[in-house]
């Protein structure tokens, strides 16, 4: 092709095809979101800088792969090594082949994660290398990626795109497939040792505390039927690993870390940070859980190990590097400082313990090169020096045209059965832009020749049932029980504007609607209630919006949002806009209202729509049985709570004798009582409280039993809330005995123990399944 | 010396903790210098799980676990030592850059078991401010045990000690810069400013007998649990030539009080800076607030007292 002087990684012959594949369907079908967000989390570039994939995928041949490939298997093989020994007898140190300043010496060693004796194992399963070719066309090996290795979910995602969108272009080129290696991976683990596996052991994704590489993540998770969790999931109890579900606790055997090494355990580690689980390490160290990576890998990320690799490949192995590293000087050898020379602008200066504390990183760029002369020879060990680099060019379509890129690769491999180890083919290249503004860098697919043309299996089958997450059960229910309330007070405030604005009011019309502003925690408990009233009523809700009152309309929407997000749950778009907007809308100083009027009737009810959309979709969507039955059991509590509230509020205040009140309170309390209008006080509350379907409270203590008996098909056995539920049925009928027997004082009372009695069954329910049990049998 | 510790640890949670991890490094060494006559740790409420074991310095730690709601935590360790068992003779030692440059990596260096503590950790870092403060002491071919000493006696004239005046986790170097601190902090700074030489140095957590105020009788529980510092000195051979094959000592220094420590000393744990022997933490969830009281009562038991019958191993 002639295209430049420095050779480039792509073969001729495929140029024109790819060149039309670039102008079509590649360019429209890579721009999306995720794309764009990857690169920025693997390689820690500010977003920015990162613009959508590059539509070309960068070609490797199957020659260049085959080098590639053994020399990262050797690679891995002796960096398992290296970790086997630095946790172990410790022979390369003590006989002066690896400085102890970069073993013991770097923060990535774990003393923590020491056993004794020492355990030899596969420490290492997952590596992510970098790779990049130098303008002879040889490839180097720019570092590693050991503590949680990034980007393989990335990788697959990709290809799983690529295949649908491409599937003929991949098979005629003869593309590789990564599939099969990960299925290779995915039985190394599960074949690992650990002393308290059963016959199949439950690995489990410990997800990391960035959203977007969550997603990622989660979803390689679910497709190799590990299960996604949080630190909060788990749980150790006498030194083992447990995870929380709905059924209990579940012992955990192997746990794959997308976490930095400092966070896995806050016990022993970082203190500050609560994505881990407290007590992991004694579980590891007394065998019970295997975690990959395992712990105190860090230090072989250094960029200063690259000097020693070669005498260590010798001396472990006894062989030489198939694959050269970048060439580095580790600064805190004298010598190695020496053979650089005077001149430093050749090289790169780089820490050598990327993690250590800012107080004693003095780097600046723009210091001169004698200042940096005299920091290397006073704290050397600190610093490394790497030649500076001229990567070999790849062609990628950027700006309607064909540019030539600096590239490098991210390449993983994985280790199976056997202790073997086995190259991922396929990677994810990263390009920088050769005109673009500093930094701007973009990315794209790598995919290896040699395969053969026949489609390749792009699942691995995986049928392990997923448990419900406690956490995430707790979740639905909470959200069932906030929407409800957030329901509530906007129909309270809906109300509340009527009232007044009504020619005809009564004092005890007014009275009630005092109590349900406080109900609705409209206003302030404390509010004195002269100040309760049509002028005052703004001013009290833009108070409620200011403050995100607990209880209030704000709070309610953010406690929703939040729990919508943890959820995971892609609420179809229009949805999630409404709750956004609702959301922003309540969260001005002055919502929905202008200071001196009443407020906008349609915003209010958009809010009021919205949330109504949302319960439908939680309460119907395509849920899992347990998921829809407590957020209904949430649901259906806190209405069974707030609901009689409201109705013993307007008993006490004597005004549910007049039609207007009990008007009011059908449109407030769902499921509108027939005639209304035409019914007397007493044939109301027994509509209410017995018929009216689907409104009445006995549905819905019906209802709340069905629930409740799903959730127990889910869930361990345990303490029965058969109680509770009795308690509730009991004050329900209370409430109609009192309907007949006057005063309404009696009836007041009673729905007020009605209303206590939900509250404690909620209190009951979250205790039984989101409680932190002993493990089931 | 017999010395009695009493080292009272009370949290109170407010909601109850749910559950709890923790992990005490509350048991005295046993050395050459002190012998532990008894301890005896007393925890409530029980803990659900308790695992005794060393770690990487030989120091006991304790975990333990509590898995029900608690609305407090008692954590008593009572502990009865015998110390000043072996006075260690020091003699001029080495010097201090022969010492440095023997640590410094060079293909084929040995390294040995002190090695680890001449490199920064987290609390004790090496950064220019500690060596430019140290240099004034260390003067080309001084021996490392004066060096050390005068580098002690000036940073003790330098700081001043105020309680509370840093947190736990106060940067060493802030510290310096603000010329105060409590004993943790002099004892990390000292450390650093080896550290920052190429000195092995370590960190050492334990007590002090105090004397009461005159005319007063001693307070319950107003001792504190007190930090100081450890250089360690190479042995040297007949010809006064660093010997790698005979061990070397370990040199204690508390800069707080400007003295090496004695046998009213009582040595808890080792390690390379207080992150590595806190007595007592603990992840604990479900509380929202907590309060906190350490009450530490150190005295000398008379002969009059009989000892214990029998070694009690730790808890």
């Amino acid at each position: 092709m002639g295209v430049s002087t420095e050779s480039t990684s792509f073969r001729s012959g495929h140029f024109d095809e790819l060149r039309a594949l670039a102008a079509s369907q590649l360019q429209k079908a890579d721009k999306s979101v995720i794309r764009s967000s990857w690169a920025r989390l693997l390689w820690l570039v500010p977003q920015a800088h990162w613009q959508a994939a590059g539509p070309l995928p960068v070609l490797i041949e199957a020659t260049d792969w085959a080098l590639i490939e053994s020399g990262l298997v050797q690679r891995a093989q002796l960096l398992q090594a290296i970790l086997d020994d630095a946790y172990g007898a410790e022979e390369l140190t003590q006989r002066g082949l690896l400085p102890q300043a970069l073993v013991r010496g770097h923060p990535g060693y774990l003393r923590p994660a020491r056993t004794s004796p020492p355990r030899p194992s596969a420490r290492l399963r997952l590596l992510a290398f970098d790779l990049v070719r130098d303008p002879q066309g040889h490839w180097q090996v720019l570092g590693q990626q050991t503590q949680a290795p990034q980007g393989l979910g990335m990788l697959w995602r990709q290809r799983e795109r690529s295949q649908v969108t491409l599937a003929s272009t991949l098979a005629d080129l003869g593309v590789r497939s990564p599939i099969e290696a990960i299925a290779v991976w995915m039985q190394g683990l599960r074949s690992a040792e650990s002393a308290a596996a059963e016959l199949a052991p439950r690995w489990v994704m410990l997800g990391g505390d960035t959203f977007e590489k969550n997603i990622i993540d989660d979803a390689l998770a679910v497709q190799l039927g590990l299960i996604p969790a949080r630190g909060d999931d788990l749980l150790i109890r006498q030194a083992c690993l447990y995870l929380k579900s709905l059924g209990g606790l579940l012992p955990v055997h192997g746990l794959l870390a997308s976490l930095a090494d400092e966070q896995i355990d806050p016990l022993e580690l970082r203190a500050d940070c609560s994505l881990g689980v407290p007590g992991l390490l004694q579980a590891l160290r007394a065998g019970h859980v295997t975690i990959s990576n395992s712990p105190g890998t860090g230090f072989l990320e250094s960029p200063a190990l690259a000097g020693f690799m070669p005498g260590l490949s010798r001396a472990l192995r006894g062989e030489e590097l198939l694959l050269p590293d970048r060439a580095s000087w580790w600064c805190g050898e004298t010598a190695a400082l020496d053979n650089a020379g005077s001149d430093l602008s050749q090289y790169s200066v780089i820490q050598s313990h990327p993690n250590r504390p800012a107080e004693v990183t003095d780097l600046a760029y723009t210091d001169s090169l004698t200042i940096w002369a005299q920091r290397l020879r006073e704290n050397g060990e600190a610093y490394t020096l790497q030649q500076r680099l001229r990567p070999s060019l790849t062609p990628q379509w950027e700006h309607g045209e064909l540019q030539l890129c600096p590239m490098t690769l991210r390449v993983f491999a994985v280790l199976g059965t056997d202790h073997r180890w086995c190259v991922v083919p396929g990677a994810l290249a990263r390009l920088s832009l050769p005109d673009g503004a500093l930094g701007a860098e973009l990315h794209a697919e790598a995919w290896v020749l040699g395969g053969s043309s026949a489609p390749p299996e792009t699942r691995v089958k995986v049928t392990a049932p997923t448990p419900i997450l406690a956490r995430r059960a707790e979740d639905m229910f909470w959200l069932g029980r906030y929407l409800t309330r957030a329901e509530l007070a906007l129909r309270a405030t809906t109300l509340a504007y009527k009232l007044i604005e009504s020619p005809c009011v009564s004092p005890a019309q007014r009275a009630w609607l005092d109590s349900l502003l406080r109900l609705a925690a409209l206003v302030p408990e404390d509010t004195p209630s002269a100040l309760i009233g049509l002028h005052h009523l703004p001013e009290a809700l833009a108070q409620d919006l200011q403050h995100a009152r607990l209880n209030g309309i704000r709070f309610n929407l953010h406690a929703m949002a939040e729990r919508v997000a943890r959820l995971h749950a892609h609420l179809p778009q229009a949805l999630q806009q409404g709750l956004e907007a609702a959301r922003a809308q309540w969260s001005g100083s002055q919502g929905p209202w202008n200071a001196s009027g009443p407020p906008i009737d349609k915003d209010r009810g958009a809010t009021d729509r919205y949330i109504l959309q949302i319960r439908a979709f939680f309460a119907e969507g395509a849920w899992h049985r347990a998921d829809a039955a407590l957020f209904g059991a949430g649901l259906l509590i806190e209405r069974l709570s707030l609901w009689p509230r409201a109705l013993a509020d307007a008993c006490a205040c004597a005004a549910l004798s007049e039609s207007s009140t009990r008007q009011a309170l059908d449109q407030l309390l769902e499921g509108a009582t027939p005639h209304a209008g035409d019914t007397d006080e007493h044939q109301w509350l027994r509509m209410r409280l017995e018929f009216a379907p689907p409104g009445s409270w006995a549905q819905h203590l019906t209802a709340l039993r069905q629930q409740i008996d799903t959730i127990e098909e889910y869930s361990a056995p345990g303490a029965c809330l058969e109680g509770a539920l009795e308690a509730l049925a009991g004050g329900l009928r209370s409430c109609r005995a009192s309907i007949d027997s006057p005063p309404p004082a009696a009836l007041a009372q009673a729905l007020r123990v009605l209303a206590e009695s939900s509250r404690a069954a909620g209190a009951h329910l979250q205790a039984r399944y989101f409680g932190d049990r002993a493990a089931s049998t | 010396m017999l010395l009695h510790i009493l080292h009272e640890t009370r949290y109170d949670y407010r909601p109850a903790a749910l559950n709890a991890h923790h992990l005490a490094y509350l048991r005295p060494l046993d050395g050459p210098q002190q012998q532990v006559l008894r301890h005896e740790l007393r925890i409530d409420p029980t803990p659900d799980h308790r695992q005794l074991s060393r770690d990487l310095y030989d120091n006991q730690r304790l975990h333990f676990d509590l898995y029900r709601a608690h609305g407090h935590l008692h954590v008593r360790a009572e502990t009865l030592v015998r110390t000043g068992l072996a006075q260690p003779a020091l003699g001029p030692g080495p010097a201090w850059d022969e010492v440095a440059r023997r640590y410094h990596y060079r293909v084929g260096a040995v390294c040995d078991a002190a090695l680890e503590f001449a490199f920064a950790s987290a609390l004790a870092p090496r950064a220019k401010v500690f060596a430019d403060f140290a240099r004034p002491s260390f003067v080309p071919g001084r021996p490392l045990p004066e060096a050390a000493w005068d580098l002690m006696e000036r940073l003790h004239r330098h700081m001043r000690y105020e309680p509370h005046s840093t947190e736990v986790d106060t940067p060493a170097a802030q510290a310096l810069v603000q010329q105060r601190g409590v004993c943790q902090d002099f004892a990390h700074i000292l450390i650093a400013c080896c550290r920052s030489l190429g000195l092995p140095a370590r960190y050492v957590s334990g007590y002090l007998l105090t004397d009461p105020p005159p005319g007063q009788a001693r307070l319950i529980g107003s001792d504190a649990s007190h930090a100081w510092a450890s250089v360690y000195c190479p042995a040297l051979s007949d010809r006064a030539e660093i010997d790698p094959s005979q061990p070397g000592q370990w040199l204690d220094l508390d800069p707080t009080n400007r003295r090496s420590p004695g046998q009213d000393y009582v040595t808890l744990a080792v390690g390379r800076d207080y992150a590595d022997l806190s007595p007592l933490r603990g992840v604990i969830r479900g509380a929202i607030e907590h309060a906190l009281s350490v009450a530490v009562t150190v005295t000398a038991w008379e002969d009059a007292v009989p000892a214990p019958k029998e070694v009690r191993p730790a808890s």
